[in-house]
């Protein structure tokens, strides 16, 4: 038996105190006999009877006594722990991350067995039951509804496979508990290796946990904990290489371990690995340009997928600015500093032709355009940075001018990362206002009348908006000047080739931003090839669930990415999920309840302990009613 | 002559009413003295002390001094020697019938006074009807009431009023009451001693009866209980109040100390007897359960004091 709220107990202690009170009260009876002398003589040779003895005789008090600690108990929550039959829901959560797939000692693979113990559930569903699927990796998955044939279920379950993904089963069980919500003696299942580091939900009778490595050997793995290359600046022929391998087996190992560019091995060394010991190298080698990369270690172990990493390299392209400038200065001069920019200026008075078929060719293919203080009567598909200038047909519109505004807000925006706008002083801003319903229109930053900066996106454009001259402000002379300007440019103009994150861990998305125009982004990885549509510019790709190469077109932009495990974590094969769960059965589906062992249900005992508590009062107070008519 | 039915009439209190066939029943009875103390006048009681009397005894060798006029010449002839006739002298017996009247004896239902004063009518009764003299008196709290010595059935009248007009109050001292009625009656008697006799330990009570012993009473003891005194029905956190004194006592009462009261009771009872068998004396012991008629017209028959 458990308690839910210990602290109850306390009330324990009125026990004693009824004793004291019982002691103290008046309640003795006179009798009148015809002499006393015989019972004093009776009494000298042995004790008045007072004490524990007396007391225990006294029903009236027992009755008292008995209803306190019946109170005590109550008020304590007492749950009553017992074999519950397997009605109701079930939830059956999958855990499919990368060690899943080890099978330490030979035989079938823990996710193999995990299988077998959901098989075995599904079949021992109770009439009436039902049972939903989903699984556990980087992210929850929902694989079925709440379904009561086991046929489907089973066909659900023959399509799950593990991947290659770090385990997050937190996140996981919180949704399987919530969906439980309001489904009486519902249950949730999560059947898993326990090889995680995360706290699982508040224990709660609904939740139980079968581990399926339990009497598994120790497991050996060596697994590649990081990887990463990048070229020298200025030197495309010379890499740094970070590795990091680590030794998760229990004795020491000497491994093989090796980096690949393309297809070329370009690095290779034997690793002697201590127990439980990592080591990392920065090694440089010097190879021509390359973009894939992959390392090795040269090992059969329990979980291969960390045996390799991969990596792309990436290499900084420039970005063509035109620049259309009133008195822009100070445009002009961050513009051309920013690294990776190449600024083209063109005559103000040619803004008004901007767009037009005859305008000049060259202005036309630039990656971004800046107005500053002049704006063209319309805005062809494109990228722009307007800077204190407004462009009909947007989606936001001038309606007046602030004077002196202060900045009281400011968005979480990757165009304002590092970006402090503290205490920056602005002389004049223009007040617009953005048009009811637009969307794709996001201020930046904005005083109490009206957004300072906003960025807007819609199929056709991408723009960046400056409502204010910065002339007339003491931007340009802060750090965020240029900052803001390097950021709006990369979100300008994100072409592949300028991408710095070329890795990504496996189940994270990966956010491809697209040009605007493109409509199709199509997908290439170790699973397949699959087509996107992208939504505000960018196309979310979530199938990385695999490790390998990720490569992606859309229109003349291509690139790739490289996803791998590379979780300390995960590649550490040893069960130590939290103290409440408890071994798996790897007994068959005899059981309604399946492989594993009988559910538990905690009944609270409260209504019982009250119920008897009642009749004992009642008792207790026949009692004193008898005492007070002499019966 | 009163006669049965009369003296039923007479009496005011229900308790003391004997029925016209229960007074024919003790009618028939006697009250037995089997050492008849000297009594100075003439009664239905045969005495063996030898002296002048209505029926022969014995003879005995004359002394110097003897009335010449006893001297049984027929004998004496033959035998060549002087001898008296001795004749057996009709003497009268004083009953002493004592109540205790101590707030004690009014414990129980019915009170045990009650019983006793039935039982002290009877037995004054049955000496009235054998011309025994008749002397009663209660003890109780303070100097004993005393009747005058009664003779004859007639006073059957007043011995039921002053037994009617007697209540159970106040405390106790055997001995002193008993001291004070040796030194009142001057003449041995029959002494009949209703009592309850838990008041006092058995050893005062062996000393106030050892008095009555000393001046040459006869002594029937005759203890009434009642059923509640000999196994009470106590039980639970009591105060004992003590009827005679007030003392009260403070008790748990379970049947350990049931048993321990029932064993100094029975102790107590023993020493009694003991004492009564050393010295002589006739006791009986009853419950008020025991039917008053079974009481006397078979209990005490058998016990001797009656006949």
């Amino acid at each position: 038996m458990q308690f839910g709220l210990p602290w109850g107990l306390l009330a324990l202690l009125g026990v004693p105190l009824i004793v004291l009170l019982y002691s103290l009260r008046p309640r003795r009876r006179d009798v009148t006999l015809s002499s006393v002398s015989l019972w004093q003589e009776a009494l000298r040779e042995r004790p008045r009877g007072v004490g524990w003895r007396r007391l225990l005789r006294d029903l009236e008090l027992l009755a008292l006594l008995a209803l306190a600690v019946l109170l005590g108990l109550a008020l304590a929550h007492p749950l009553w722990q017992r074999a519950a039959p397997p009605a109701g829901d079930v939830v059956l959560v999958l855990d499919r991350s990368a060690s899943m797939q080890a099978s330490p000692g030979g035989g079938a693979s823990r996710f193999e067995r995990a299988l077998q113990v959901a098989r075995a559930e599904v079949d021992g569903l109770a009439e009436g039951g039902r049972a939903l699927i989903m699984s556990s990796a980087r992210q929850p998955q929902l694989h079925s509804a709440f379904e009561a044939d086991p046929a489907r279920l089973r066909r659900v379950l023959e399509g799950l496979r593990p991947s290659d993904e770090a385990g997050r089963p937190g996140a996981a069980l919180e949704l399987a508990l919530s969906l439980l919500h309001d489904r009486e003696r519902g249950r949730v299942l999560f059947i898993t290796d326990g090889a995680f580091d995360v706290d699982l939900p508040v224990a709660t009778p609904a939740l139980r946990v079968h581990r399926v490595a339990e009497d598994e050997p120790a497991s050996v793995n060596v697994a590649i904990t990081r990887f990463d290359l990048r070229a020298e600046v200025g030197n495309p022929q010379r890499w740094q290489v970070l590795l990091g391998v680590r030794n998760y087996a229990d004795r020491a190992l000497r491994v093989p371990a090796e980096v690949r560019f393309g297809e070329q091995p370009v690095w290779q060394r034997e690793l002697d690995l201590a127990p439980g010991a990592e080591q990392t190298l920065v090694v440089a080698v010097d190879a021509a340009l390359v973009t894939r990369a992959e390392a090795r270690v040269l090992i059969d172990d329990d979980l291969a997928v960390d045996n390799r990493a991969h990596a792309v390299a990436s290499v900084q392209g420039a970005v063509l600015v035109a620049l259309y400038a009133r008195d822009g200065r100070y445009v002009r001069h961050a513009l051309a500093n920013l690294p990776g920019v190449v600024l083209t200026e063109y005559d103000p008075a040619t803004a008004q032709r901007f767009g037009a078929p005859d305008a000049d060719a060259a202005a036309a293919r630039p990656d971004v355009v800046v107005f500053a203080g002049v704006a063209p009567p319309r805005l062809a598909p494109g990228s722009y940075l307007l800077v204190d200038a407004l462009v009909p047909g947007l989606p936001f519109s001038q309606t007046g001018e602030v004077r002196q505004p202060r900045i009281s807000g400011s968005a979480s925006s990757a165009l304002l990362r590092g970006v402090d706008l503290a205490g920056v002083h602005i002389e004049a801003a223009r007040r617009v206002q953005i048009a009811a319903g637009a969307e794709g229109v996001q201020p930046l930053f904005w005083s109490d009348e009206t957004p300072l900066a906003l960025t807007s996106i819609d199929a056709q454009r991408r723009l960046v908006y400056l409502g204010f001259d910065p002339g007339a402000s003491d931007l340009p002379l802060r750090p965020a000047f240029p900052l803001l300007l390097a950021q709006a440019m990369d979100w300008l103009a994100p072409a592949a080739d300028r991408q710095r994150s070329t890795q990504a861990l496996a189940g994270e998305p990966q956010a491809i931003v697209l040009p605007a125009g493109l409509e199709r982004l199509r997908v290439q990885g170790p699973a397949g090839v699959s087509e996107h549509a992208p939504r505000a510019g960018q196309v979310l790709f979530r199938d990385t669930g695999q490790t390998g190469f990720y490569r992606y077109q859309a229109g003349n932009l291509s690139g790739q990415f490289a996803v791998n495990l590379t979780d300390a974590a995960e590649s550490d094969l040893r069960p130590r999920a939290a103290p409440a769960t408890r071994a798996g059965d790897a007994g068959t589906g005899a059981q309604a309840l399946g492989a594993s062992e009988a559910a538990r249900a905690l009944r609270p005992l409260w209504p019982y302990l009250t119920l008897a508590a009642l009749v004992l009062a009642l008792l207790e107070w026949g009692l004193w009613c008898r005492g007070r008519t002499g019966a | 002559m009163a006669s049965p039915a009369s003296v039923a009439a007479v009496p005011p209190t229900g308790a003391l009413l004997f029925d016209a066939a229960f007074l024919r029943r003790l009618e028939q009875l006697e009250l037995l003295a089997r050492r008849v103390p000297r009594g100075g006048r003439r009664g239905e009681r045969l005495t063996q002390r030898r002296g002048r009397g209505l029926e022969f005894s014995d003879f005995r060798p004359y002394q110097a001094g003897d009335d010449l006029r006893h001297v049984d010449w027929n004998v004496s002839a033959r035998l060549d020697r002087l001898f008296l006739k001795l004749y057996a002298a009709e003497e009268d017996v004083t009953v002493y019938v004592l109540l205790d009247a101590s707030a004690s004896m009014a414990f129980g239902a019915p009170a045990k006074f009650d019983h006793a004063r039935r039982l002290g009518a009877a037995l004054a009764y049955v000496a009235l009807l054998k011309q025994d003299r008749v002397v009663l008196a209660t003890f109780g709290d303070g100097p004993g009431t005393y009747t005058p010595a009664l003779k004859s059935r007639r006073a059957l009248p007043r011995v039921l009023t002053f037994l009617a007009e007697r209540e159970a109050a106040g405390g106790t001292c055997l001995a002193a009451a008993l001291r004070d009625f040796v030194w009142r009656a001057r003449r041995p008697g029959l002494v009949l001693l209703i009592a309850d006799l838990l008041g006092e330990s058995a050893p005062a009570l062996i000393a106030g009866l050892d008095v009555l012993r000393h001046a040459g009473h006869e002594v029937v003891l005759l203890q009434v209980l009642d059923e509640a005194e000999v196994d009470p029905p106590l039980d639970g956190d009591l105060r004992l109040l003590d009827a005679e004194d007030g003392s009260a006592l403070v008790v748990s009462v379970d049947g350990a100390l049931r048993g321990a009261y029932q064993a100094r009771l029975a102790a107590h009872l023993r020493e009694l007897e003991d004492y009564t068998r050393r010295a002589g004396h006739t006791y009986l012991r009853a419950t008020t359960a025991i039917p008053f008629e079974d009481l006397l017209l078979r209990y005490l028959r058998g016990a001797g004091p009656l006949r």
